[in-house]
Order: structure tokens, then sequence, then C-alpha cells
């Protein structure tokens, strides 16, 4: 008796233990912190040895048109390899929605800040205000053309307050959702007060500056995705952008995995908490190669958050591999819940912009963000563009007026090592020597902090 | 006075100069151009004491040399190769003095202008769709106190011209010394959701293409620059304009479709330079129908306040796919003064004419429109403006005391005018080519319905009842090494088929920051002395060099 109440006993110990060891089981009865930081995959910088490619094949692209691929968006992960589960191309899709401030970005209203520098130490700052009407529900409209090859894609009014020769400059730009062979350029008209009339543009070359930015038109969201290849080269991790590190890159985790971006449509890693235990954002680096030869850079190597596809880093380089641009080199962000319709809208919260041949810069700070709230249509006209109406008040950041106050250069990320990277080496050394002066002028101040310099909580000291 | 005008090339030139190396502030140079606003940052003083208002300002020089020596070709002798020359004084001399055999352009500079504008904008923060706009001009034309050759031009002091014409021109033309032209505009803007309402002292510009055609129905003060005056482009309308006061009222029909209307009760004529001015004067539309020796010009008879004598404006915009634009009618006054002929008399046994300058009422009826397209791999805008203008009076020859005779007693029936009906429209494309280039093609198109040949409109002594130019009004090419900030442009004006003449200008300027830009221009005529528009300017070649700041 007393042998078989032992061995019940056991056997009740033993069952007790493999249920506590049983992870499934453990999972089960102690749910993981939602919250928990992402784990970290990799050590830093890591090259694949074979870069990860786009779906090719047939019964993955669309029947009608071939150059998107087949699958409604958002696409589930694809995992083109066991570890990496979506491929360039559709990065760089999902990164376009969020670059367009994803789908709760129906209707936007904000505000920002703008400075410019050249080579020579000229500083040059706008004041701007935005509205922008997306005229489409979900992104898959665009992807497919559910309103058409051309079909409207969305109206942005702007106007400047400054400089002086500008207060008062409005501009609205139509803009068309385009095929190949079917290009609908945007229609762009301005009021210029030096002029006192509207002007209809034809606008300049996709590869031209942006509005005398250090940013070509197709970097200023003029670029069409279906024009490129793609190779997923590798993963990294960053720490810093445009001056701001930890949760000012991407805001909240805590809002971020409680809004995710397409709920329930399974999308890998979407409402993850995006930081590392360190505070590290790990990425995907997209390298995207134009099919145009002529087209004037080479590729360009994208840095997008593995769990939001938030575009963090962008190099762009010429067809010899040298690094020769940034286009929108480092964009900070926040996520705006219930913005539209419950859905999770993304907004900039600054970004860089940079051309290493000119050593030409500009650094943005946005703010102000509105979304879903109603915008009409007669915003888009041209009685609009005349009235000169501010119809908020000025964003108040601290201008930017000399040289040393300017955001430090970028980090070249000489240590992240690559064929594709090489260019970084051959940078001018007194390129190279200038831009380390700059981020060393910024340590010794204690590190450049955004936001500290935009509210002025910071910095006072600089006059 | 050489010494004077190499005074002043060397002190535009330094000051060009050290524009130029002040960038450098980040080497620890002496001037930071970043932040280079005075004004601008006195009037940030004034601006946070009183919110809600907003203060801005243009400080610019803009000097003119002239390029082809002093009386080039002499008056009156024939200019090298024309087997045919103009009479004497018909060329290199003032335009509008009287003729002389002597008389020749023997001075140097086209201006020395000091032009200043403060415009203030005061929106009551309580009521953010409302604000009070004022805008004042001053001008100073140095020509006058440093170019004493100009004046010399005129003839010996005891000479009519220069007793009588040179301080007409003189008044006209150096500074900006009535309210009228000081206190430019002045007005309240209201804009409530869905209107925009204006009350006050303004202008409006709509142009499509960049020159005037639907806005030929607002009056100009051509004193500030002529047809023949390169400065009258584009950038310029802002200061040619003549504001007036007036009503508008736009209001918004939907998202395609918004319509405007003008109550404009200060009607204002078109100002010309007096005679003797470097450049071609206004000269009265009966020219040629009456000997102005030998007419007597009675008081013109203008327009009263009186509602029946208001001008009327109706803009119906729209915009329909990819097409933009309005259409237009207008019930308005001429702003050019028709001289009709009275009467003629014989006084003192000589035959006397009596001419009354008079606005006549017209019509404008056209559409503006413009629209892009993709072609030839780049994107195109297109521009597109017409109108009808009706019952213009138009002088006719037939009707001139040379055609009748001194004392044919038809003079008292016939005014010298005829009612015709002109059509007149503007036709461009814009795009751009190898990335920093870009390019403007204008086509110019005048008719006059029932011409006859004593019409001297739209071009005299030509069979002719229309005429094209061709305008290639812009080549541009930015440097993107400077990002953007230096330009070079080349701007073309040329009547191909009619007459060949062209003026050209060669530009560049530079963008020296937010607050300061620079520009040298060249401009050149090209053409007959016996032809129409620009030939008669073929010695009037000119280097222009303006330095403006904004504040």
């Amino acid at each position: 008796m007393q042998k078989r109440k032992m061995m019940f006993l056991m056997v009740l110990l033993l069952s007790l233990g493999f249920w506590w060891f049983n992870p499934v089981v453990v999972s089960a009865q102690a749910p993981a912190d939602k919250y928990a930081p992402a784990p970290s995959t990799i050590k830093g910088w890591t090259p694949y040895a074979e870069p990860v490619k786009d779906w090719t094949a047939p019964d993955k692209r669309h029947p009608q048109y071939p150059w998107v691929l087949k699958d409604p968006f958002p696409w589930k992960p694809s995992w083109p390899t066991k570890d990496v589960p979506y491929t360039g191309e559709e990065l760089l899709w999902l990164r376009e929605c969020a670059f367009w401030g994803a789908e709760g970005g129906k209707t936007a209203d904000y505000c920002g800040y703008s400075v410019m520098r050249n080579r020579r130490g000229l500083v040059v700052s706008k004041n701007f205000y935005i509205m922008r009407t997306h005229y489409w529900e979900k992104f898959d409209e665009i992807i497919h053309y559910k309103m058409g090859v051309n079909g409207l894609y969305q109206k942005v009014f702007t106007i400047l307050d400054n400089p002086p020769e500008l207060r008062g400059f409005a501009q609205l730009v139509v803009k068309y959702n385009n095929a190949p062979g079917k290009w609908k350029d945007p229609d762009r008209y301005a009021w210029v007060p030096a002029l006192r009339r509207v002007r209809r543009s034809a606008g300049g070359d996709r590869q031209d500056d942006s509005l005398g930015y250090p940013l070509s038109n197709d970097d200023n969201g003029e670029r069409q995705y279906w024009e490129y290849t793609y190779e997923i080269i590798g993963e990294d991790i960053l720490y810093e952008v445009n001056g701001a590190r930890g949760q000012a890159i991407l805001g909240d985790p805590k809002v971020i995995v409680d809004n995710p971006i397409y709920p329930g449509a399974g999308v890998w890693g979407d409402g993850q908490n995006p930081y590392r235990e360190d505070g590290g954002l790990e990425c995907w680096v997209v390298k995207l190669t134009p099919k145009d030869p002529k087209y004037y850079l080479g590729y360009i190597l994208d840095w997008i958050e593995k769990r939001t596809k938030l575009p963090l880093h962008e190099e762009q380089y010429d067809h010899e591999g040298n690094y020769i641009r940034m286009g929108i080199g480092e964009q900070s962000w926040k996520a705006y819940p219930n913005s539209y319709k419950g859905r999770v809208a993304w907004g900039r919260t600054t970004i860089l912009l940079g051309d290493w041949q000119r050593d030409f810069w500009g650094m943005a700070w946005y703010g102000g963000f509105k979304y879903g709230q109603p915008i009409p249509d007669t915003k888009y006209t041209i009685p609009e563009l005349q009235k000169e109406y501010f119809w908020r008040p000025v964003p108040g950041y601290r201008p930017v007026t000399k040289i040393d106050h300017f955001p430090p250069y970028p980090y070249f990320y000489l240590e992240k090592k690559c064929k594709d990277r090489v260019g970084v080496e051959r940078l001018d050394p007194e390129l190279i020597k200038k831009a380390r002066a700059s981020q060393d002028m910024w340590k010794a101040r204690g590190g450049y902090d955004p936001w500290g310099w935009a509210n002025g909580t910071k910095f006072q000291e600089l006059k | 006075m050489k010494a004077k005008m190499s005074v002043l090339s060397l002190c535009l030139l330094l000051c060009m100069f050290f524009l130029g190396t002040a960038q450098a502030q980040e080497e620890g140079k002496w001037f930071d151009l970043s932040n280079f606003d005075p004004f601008g940052h006195a009037l940030d003083n004034v601006e946070e004491c009183v919110p809600g208002l907003y203060l801005k300002g243009i400080i610019w020089n803009d000097t003119g040399l002239f390029l082809n020596g002093r009386g080039r070709e002499g008056g009156g002798k024939a200019m090298r190769g024309n087997p045919n020359p103009p009479a004497a004084g018909r060329y290199n001399s003032n335009p509008g003095l009287p003729a002389g055999a002597l008389r020749k352009r023997n001075y140097n500079l086209e201006k020395i202008e000091w032009f200043t504008e403060l415009e203030a904008r005061y929106v009551p923060p309580a009521i953010p769709n409302l604000e009070f706009i004022s805008i004042w001009d001053f001008r100073y034309n140095a020509l006058y106190d440093w170019d004493h050759s100009f004046k010399h031009s005129f003839g010996a002091t005891t000479s009519a011209a220069r007793r009588n014409l040179y301080p007409a021109v003189k008044e006209a033309d150096e500074y900006y010394n009535d309210t009228k032209r000081i206190w430019r505009e002045f007005y309240i803007k209201w804009t409530p959701p869905g209107w925009i309402i204006q009350l006050g002292k303004q202008q409006h510009i709509w142009a499509k293409v960049d020159t005037k055609v639907h806005d030929d129905l607002f009056p100009v003060d051509l004193r500030y620059g002529t047809a023949a005056n390169p400065r009258l482009t584009q950038t310029d309308y802002e200061y040619v304009n003549i504001p007036t006061w007036m009503l508008s009222a736009t209001k918004q029909l939907g998202s395609h479709v918004y319509f405007q209307l003008i109550w404009n009760f200060d009607y204002e004529r078109n100002y010309t330079y007096p005679a003797g001015y470097v450049w071609p004067s206004g000269s009265p539309s009966d020219i040629g129908i009456n000997p102005a020796a030998l007419t007597t010009r009675m008081r013109a008879d203008m327009p009263t306040w009186n509602v029946k004598d208001h001008e009327w404006i109706t803009r119906l915009g729209f915009n329909v796919g990819r097409w933009n634009g309005h259409l237009l009618y207008a019930y308005v006054w001429d702003k050019s003064l028709t001289g009709f002929r009275r009467a003629s008399r014989i006084v003192g046994g000589a035959p006397r004419y009596f001419v009354e300058p008079k606005p006549t009422r017209v019509h404008y009826t056209g559409i503006a429109l413009d629209t892009n397209f993709w072609f030839l791999k780049r994107n195109w805008a297109m521009f597109f403006e017409n109108y009808f203008l009706l019952n213009k009076y138009l002088p006719n020859l037939n009707e001139s005391v040379i055609a009748l005779g001194l004392t044919n007693p038809l003079l008292n029936k016939y005014d010298g005018y005829s009612k015709r009906t002109l059509y007149k429209h503007i036709w461009g494309v814009e795009s751009y080519f190898m990335q920093d280039f870009s390019f403007l093609l204008y086509w110019a198109f005048t008719y006059v319905f029932g011409r006859d040949g004593g019409i001297p409109a739209p071009q005299p002594a030509s069979p002719a009842n229309n005429i094209s130019a061709i305008y290639l009004p812009a080549l541009t090419w930015r440097a993107p090494f400077t990002e953007d900030r230096w330009s070079i442009s080349w701007i073309n004006m040329i009547t191909p088929l009619n007459r060949m003449t062209s003026q050209n200008t060669f530009g560049t300027s530079y963008t020296f920051s937010n607050y300061l830009t620079a520009s040298v221009l060249f401009h050149y005529f090209y053409g007959h002395p016996n032809d129409l528009l620009w030939g008669p300017l073929n010695d009037r070649n000119y280097v222009e060099f303006k330095v403006k700041y904004e504040f």
C-alpha cells in the first residue's frame, strides 16, 4: 500500500515537473510581456553571404500588372529564406505605405521647420504648413490600381511663412498612381507672392533637386517602386537617428504594441516592440537597383526597421559605387493611434537630407500632426492658394541661423563593411574630417538632441 | 561723370565680391551672411510687441548703364549700310524730343533706382481669417542727381525742351511723390470658408501666361516701364499695375468651380512717360490723325464715381480633369484714352482741331487654360489665354486731317476713329531638359476684325490684319553645384514673321541668402530703326545691375 502511494506520488511529481518544464504549457500559463523588448538576433552589422532575392516566378506576379506582386496588401510573410519573412520588394512597398503616413493617414494636417546649409556655410530656413488627403482607403488600392492606372493618389497643399520673400508662397500638388509606360506627372500649381499670381509648372526632372532641397523629386515621393529590383543584403542595428536615441526614434513602444498598423492582417512584426533591450533597432538593409541604367543613381541602400517597416537610414551610390547622396537620409517617427477609422498613422518627427558631393544638407522638424480630421476638397483649389491663409500658429521651433548650430553630419558607419558600402571609404578625406569635427563639436556640447534644440530646452548657451 | 560711374561700378563689384566671400562664415570669415537681416531683426521686435502683425519689405538698387557710347551714330547721319535712313532725330535721340539734325543720345545711365517697399499685414488674433493689408512704395531715381548729361541731352538751358520737357520727365521719374503711388495698396481681406472677399485699394493678376492678356483690362503705370523696356516682365507687374479701389468677391462653388466678381468704382487710366524720357513715351492715340501743332486738347472726359460709370468684371474658374482655367467677361473702360476729334475750326486764319480725350466702354471676353501632359519622356505645361475686345476704338488714317484735307468739313463729321473688335491670344509651353535646363515657348497673335487700310493696327503700313510674335521668353540653366542658386537665362522676344526685330536679355543671378540676391542683365535690341517694337532701340543696349534685399 505504502509502495503504491509512493509510486503515485512519484508519478504526480514527475507529471508536475514535466508540465512545469514544457514551454508551450508555460507560455499558456503565464503569457510573456507583450511589451517585452525585441529579441537581439544579431550583434551588429551582419551582411548576408547570399542576398535575399525577389519573387520572380510568374505565379507570384499579378496577372494584369506583372510589375507588382499578386497577393493583396498588406502581405503575410512570404519567407524567401527561413530567417527573413519578406523580400526586399515587399519591404519597400510596406515602407512606401508608411512613407505616406500609412493607412491611418487618410488626411493629415501638420507643420514644421526646415533648415539647409551648403558647403560654404550658408544657412537658409523655411517654416511650412501642410494639408494632405489620400484618395484611397487601403494601400492595396494603390498597388493593384483599384482606381485605375493614373488614378488620383493624393493632393497636398503647402504654404510657407518664412523666409520673407516666400511668406504666403503656397503650392498645390496633385499626384497620380502611375504604371510602366503610363505616366502622369503630378499637377503643380503655386501661388507666388512676388508675382501675385498662381502659376502652373511643368515641374522638373525627377532626378533634379526638389524645391531647392538636397534631395531629388524622386526622393521626395515620386520614386516608383516598380522601377527597381531588390536584394536584402544584410541586417544591422541602429542606435541613433538624427541625434535622437532610444524611444525618440520611433516613439513610445507601448503605443506601437497596442496599435498595430495592419491589425489582424498577419504582417510579421506588426504590433511588436521594435526596441531591443539595449535600445537598438534592428533593420534589414535593402539594396534597390534601378532598372534604368541611365538613372542618376547606381543603387540605394535602405535601412528598414524590421517590425514597423519604417525607413530609418538611406545611402545613395552612383554607378561606380561612390557614396554620393542620402536623399531623405535619416528619419525618425511617431505613431498616432485612432487617426482614421481606428487606424494608426505614422508621422515623421525629424528628417535629414544630404548630398555628400555638394556637401549640401538639410534638416526638418515636424509637429502638430492632426490626422483624420476632414479636409474639404475645396482646400485643394486655386482660390485657396491665393488666400495666403495660415490656418494654424507657427510651429515655434528654435531656428538655426548659424553654421555652428546646424545639426551634426550623419555617421559614416565605416565599420559596417561590405562590397556595396565600399564607397563610404572613398569619401573625400577632407569631407570626412569636416564631418568628424562637426560630430565632435556636438559631442563636446553633450551630444546633439534635435528636440532639445527645437524646443529650446537644451543648448540655450549657444547664441 | 565718368569718375562717378567708375565709382559706382566699383562699389557694385565690391559689394558683390564681399557678398560672395561673406558666405564662408564657417571658415571664420568676417561676416555671417546667413543671418544678415538687420531690418528683419528690427521688425521682429515690432511683431513681437503686436501679436498678429507681420511686416516685410524690399530694398533694391537697380542701375542701368548704356553700352553704345554717347551718340554712337550721331543724329541725322545715316546708319552704316542703311540705304533709307530715317529722318533726322528719329533715332539716337531722346524719344519724343523735337527732331534736330544734331540731336543724339548723349547720356550714359538708364537709371540709378533705389526702391523700397514696406508691407504690413495685421491679422486680429481673435479673427484669423480677417486680414488688413497695407503696402507702401518709395522710389528715388538718382539719375537726375548723378548723370547731368541726361539733362543736357534736352538742349541748352534756354531751349524749350529743357525748360518744359525735362522738368516733366524728372517730376514723373525721380521720386514717387504722390500718395497714389506711395500708398500702393490698402485693403481688407476676409476669407470665411468658401469665400475670399477683398475691399479696398488692391490689384489682381490672373495671367496663365507670363505676360498680360486678361490682365490688360487693369490699368498700368508705364512710367515704371514700357513694353519696349525690358523691365515690363512678369516680375515687375506687381509694381507696374495700378491698384484701384474695388470690391472683389470670390465664391468657391464645390471643388471644381469658383466665381469671382469685381466691382471697381475707381477708374484709373494707363500712365506713360512724358516725352523726352530715355524710353519711348506713350503717344496720344490720335497721333497721325490730327497734326499735333494744330491740335487743342480739351479736358479729358473721365468716368465719375457714379454707379453707372463703375466697372464690372466676372470670372468663372473651373477645373476639369487636368485642365484648369477661367472664363472672363468684363465691362470696363478702355485704359487708353481715345482722342476724338470733336470740331475743326479756323482760328486766326489757321485750321484748329479740337480733340477730346476720353476712355470708352469696352467688353472683354475670353478664356484662360492650362494643363500638363507627358510627351517626349518629360512633363510639359501648356498655357493659353485669349480675349475678344469689343468696341475698341482704333485710329483710322482715312479720317485723318491729311487724308481728308486741312479744312474739309467732313473733319467735323468724322472723329478720327473706327470701332472694331480685336482678338488676341497667347499660347505657350514649358518644359525642361538635361535636368537643369528649363524653357518656355510662346506664340502671340493679334487680329483686327473689319480692318481696312486706314487702321494702323495691329501693325501700321502693312496690309495684314494680324501680327504674330514668337517669344522664347526663357531658357534657364540653374547650376546644380550652387544648389540652384546661380542661374543663367536667355530671354528672347522676336517678331520673326513681321519685320523681324527682337529683344534679348542675357542674365545671370545669384541668390546669396534668404534675404539677398544680385543679378546682372545685358539687354540687346535687334532690328532696323524703321522697324516696329525694338528696332528703333538698337542703340540702347544696356547692362543692368541689381542688388535686392528682402526682409
